[in-house]
């Protein structure tokens, strides 16, 4: 009992020294981590939970898309927002051909370029990274705040002076990118103003900036929001593909919290592509019809974020427009009527020559041209040059003054040739 | 063939070794020899010769003003030594090292190797029995390009162009502005935006020199400058606008040179105000 007793007692104490152990190692970690985060002069800022809001709409006469920005940023941060960026970068993979960028300004300080002047900057040595370019955009700032966009492919808003930044407790609105890029989601980032800054230039050591470097990286806020995308073939494959995936990736970052219509969502869209994988183009567009009926029928709010629902909706809307209608079997097929027929001596009468789609309900074939000719009998070599109407009929007719039996057979023809005077 | 200069952090060195042989057997012999550092390459005022450097020629031809190095050295001179070529048995050649220095610029050496009494030179011979070249190290950073453009004349706020240069010390370091091409294109670039956003010219202070090495802005061949010695990095002037309040400048740095993704900061502040960039990693 009392050698247990002991034992008990020695093993509480060892307990109690790696208890001690460990918050030793716990505490010189936080020491640690707290130094790796402070170099040079300027104290590091927080930046968390920020809020960022975007509603896109759609300007028919130009056929561009027009992203609202708006960014809270929390009173409890010590960051101030200097610079919003939004990933605008294009793959070549997404399609050769640029969206048309006339018209597309950026406000840049003092200056404004055209999209296309701006982009000429970017060449070799300083293009893009291999394979990859930014989709058309114009801006839209807020007072005091400059556009543009960089090598990383991102669009940027920063600030031209210490006096417009966001600061802690405070939201701006005002930031717009103007694309024909059609919505998807993108990366964003929130910036707080901090830099390295040291009492002398020439001692800035190497492993200096690499902490300043990492704290450049560290401060940054990631969040996505809606953007311009690359596609460029609009209603075809990689646009479906593009809006399957967003959706989710909506779903995912919680955009339709509902998940009952997140559901309804998904599975429509699948419905709808379905009939797309079947080549059946005007079935694709019907079942997408009611994919937009459903999310329209929702007030953007509770059940599903604005970005979720212009994303979905706006892109449908591109869908319905530029998903080609499924093209119509073609297989033509003529008829006369009555196929035989009696009739007196001295009276009229009335046959019709048709033209119709058998490969399609049998659809009448209006505009085609047909010769009749009675091949044999006492009314032989009468003939008639015919054009069906819109029901696809061509009537015509012919009295009877001889006694007999006539074959009639109509021809199709090509077309016509008029001899020239 | 230039050969880096040394670093702080990295020494560069090269070596000269001597031998001598019996033309007959291949049998080694022991000759005298001595290697000496004359001097920068003459004419000194010429930029292709001094690396940039115009102010006086007390300049470190050996890091840290050192020695030539060579165990069984016989002359207590800094820029010379002479010794016998078996003197470092088992060897059988004498190897001499030149820690180069820090500074740019196109050293001669003068060497000499002396046959033993009653032998003769056979090849490439100075006299009958000595053999002797005189060799220059162009010490430098390869393949900088100057940034177009003249010093200090003209008004960033009325400047035509994109950027102005505008230097201390430019009647001892007159070419200054030496980069990269990538590190060219890059302040270009730089420079192009800022005039947009800010609608003056961006002042350019420092650079490199021709051929990069220390930059000794004092004219006392050492630093303050750590840096600017590859052609990747540049200062910005005050110009007015302090540092960390100069959204425009780091906007338009951070178009031009893509962010790092990992690695070091490319820009950072002096607290009185200046600006510096890293347009390349290093």
């Amino acid at each position: 009992m009392y050698r247990t007793d002991w034992t008990s007692v020695h093993n509480k104490e060892k307990f109690i020294e790696r208890a001690f152990s460990l918050l030793v190692i716990v505490v010189i970690n936080l020491l640690v981590s707290s130094t790796a985060l402070a170099v040079g002069l300027i104290p590091v800022p927080t930046l968390k939970n920020v809020t960022t809001r975007a509603k896109v709409t759609y300007d028919p006469a130009k056929q561009w898309y027009r992203y609202h920005y708006s960014v809270d940023n929390p009173a409890t941060n010590t960051g101030e927002i200097w610079n919003i960026k939004i990933d605008i970068s294009r793959r070549f993979i997404d399609g050769s051909v640029r969206l048309n960028p006339n018209g597309l300004t950026i406000p840049l300080g003092t200056a404004t370029s055209t999209f296309t002047e701006e982009l000429a900057d970017y060449k070799p040595p300083l293009g893009f990274p291999l394979g990859q370019s930014v989709v058309s955009i114009g801006q839209q700032l807020p007072s005091g705040w400059d556009g543009g966009f960089g090598r990383d492919g991102y669009a940027g808003f920063s600030s031209g002076n210490d006096a417009v930044r966001i600061t802690p407790g405070s939201s701006l609105g005002g930031f717009v990118l103007i694309s024909p890029g059609l919505p998807t989601i993108r990366k964003m980032q929130v910036i707080p103003d901090w830099m390295l800054v040291v009492p002398n230039l020439d001692d800035v050591t190497e492993a200096e900036k690499q902490q300043a470097g990492d704290i450049e990286r560290k401060i940054i806020f990631h969040t996505h929001t809606l953007g311009p995308a690359g596609v460029t073939n609009f209603g075809g494959f990689s646009h479906w593909n593009l809006l399957r995936d967003d959706i989710e990736k909506a779903i995912t970052l919680g955009w339709i919290p509902d998940t009952t219509l997140a559901g309804t969502i998904r599975t429509q869209l699948a419905f709808a592509r379905t009939a797309l994988d079947a080549q059946d183009g005007t079935l694709a567009k019907t079942r997408l019809q009611t994919l937009l009926s459903t999310v329209q029928a929702i007030t953007p709010g509770q059940k599903i974020r604005r970005e979720a629902y212009d994303l979905i909706v706006l892109n449908i809307q591109s869908l319905l427009k530029h998903t080609a209608n499924t093209p119509i079997p073609f297989e033509p097929a003529y008829s006369l009527t009555p196929p035989t027929s009696t009739i007196p001596l001295g009276k009229r009468q009335t046959l019709v020559a048709s033209a119709f789609n058998v490969a399609f309900n049998n659809a009448p074939i209006p505009g085609e041209f047909f010769e009749a000719r009675i091949v044999e009998g006492p009314h032989m070599g009468q003939s008639w040059f015919l054009q069906t109407g819109a029901n696809g009929e061509a009537p015509f007719s012919y009295v009877g003054t001889k006694v007999g039996k006539d074959h009639i057979i109509i021809s199709q023809l090509l077309g016509l040739i008029k001899k020239s005077p | 063939m230039p050969h880096e200069p040394s670093f702080p952090n990295n020494v560069r060195t090269v070596t000269r070794t001597f031998a001598c042989y019996n033309a007959f057997d291949g049998s080694p012999l022991n000759c005298d020899f001595s290697l000496k550092i004359t001097g920068l390459k003459s004419p000194a005022n010429d930029i292709a010769n001094n690396g940039g450097h115009v102010h006086d020629t007390n300049r470190p031809l050996i890091l840290n003003r050192g020695k030539l190095e060579y165990s069984a050295d016989q002359d207590s001179a800094r820029l010379s030594v002479r010794g016998t070529t078996l003197a470092t048995t088992p060897l059988v050649y004498a190897e001499v090292m030149h820690k180069l220095p820090e500074v740019s610029g196109k050293i001669e050496t003068d060497a000499t190797v002396t046959s033993p009494h009653g032998w003769v030179c056979v090849s490439s011979c100075y006299t009958k029995t000595s053999w002797r070249d005189t060799i220059t190290y162009d010490v430098g950073i390869k393949g900088l390009v100057e940034l177009p453009g003249s010093l200090n004349t003209e008004n960033p706020a009325t400047a035509v162009g994109d950027y102005i240069k505008v230097r201390g010390d430019a009647n001892v370091h007159p070419k200054g502005s030496f980069g990269t091409p990538f590190a060219l294109a890059a302040l270009k670039n730089i420079a192009k935006k800022y005039k947009k956003l800010k609608g003056r010219a961006l002042s350019i202070n420092d650079m490199s020199l021709p051929k990069g090495g220390l930059f000794d802005v004092h004219d006392n061949w050492s630093t303050p400058h750590k840096t600017h010695r590859r052609g990747k990095d540049g200062d910005i002037n005050q110009d007015g606008i302090a540092c960390l309040s100069d959204k425009k400048l780091r906007r338009a740095i951070d178009a031009a040179i893509k962010p790092p993704t990992k690695g070091q900061t490319r820009r950072y502040c002096e607290s009185g105000g200046r600006k510096h960039i890293d347009l390349e990693p290093f």
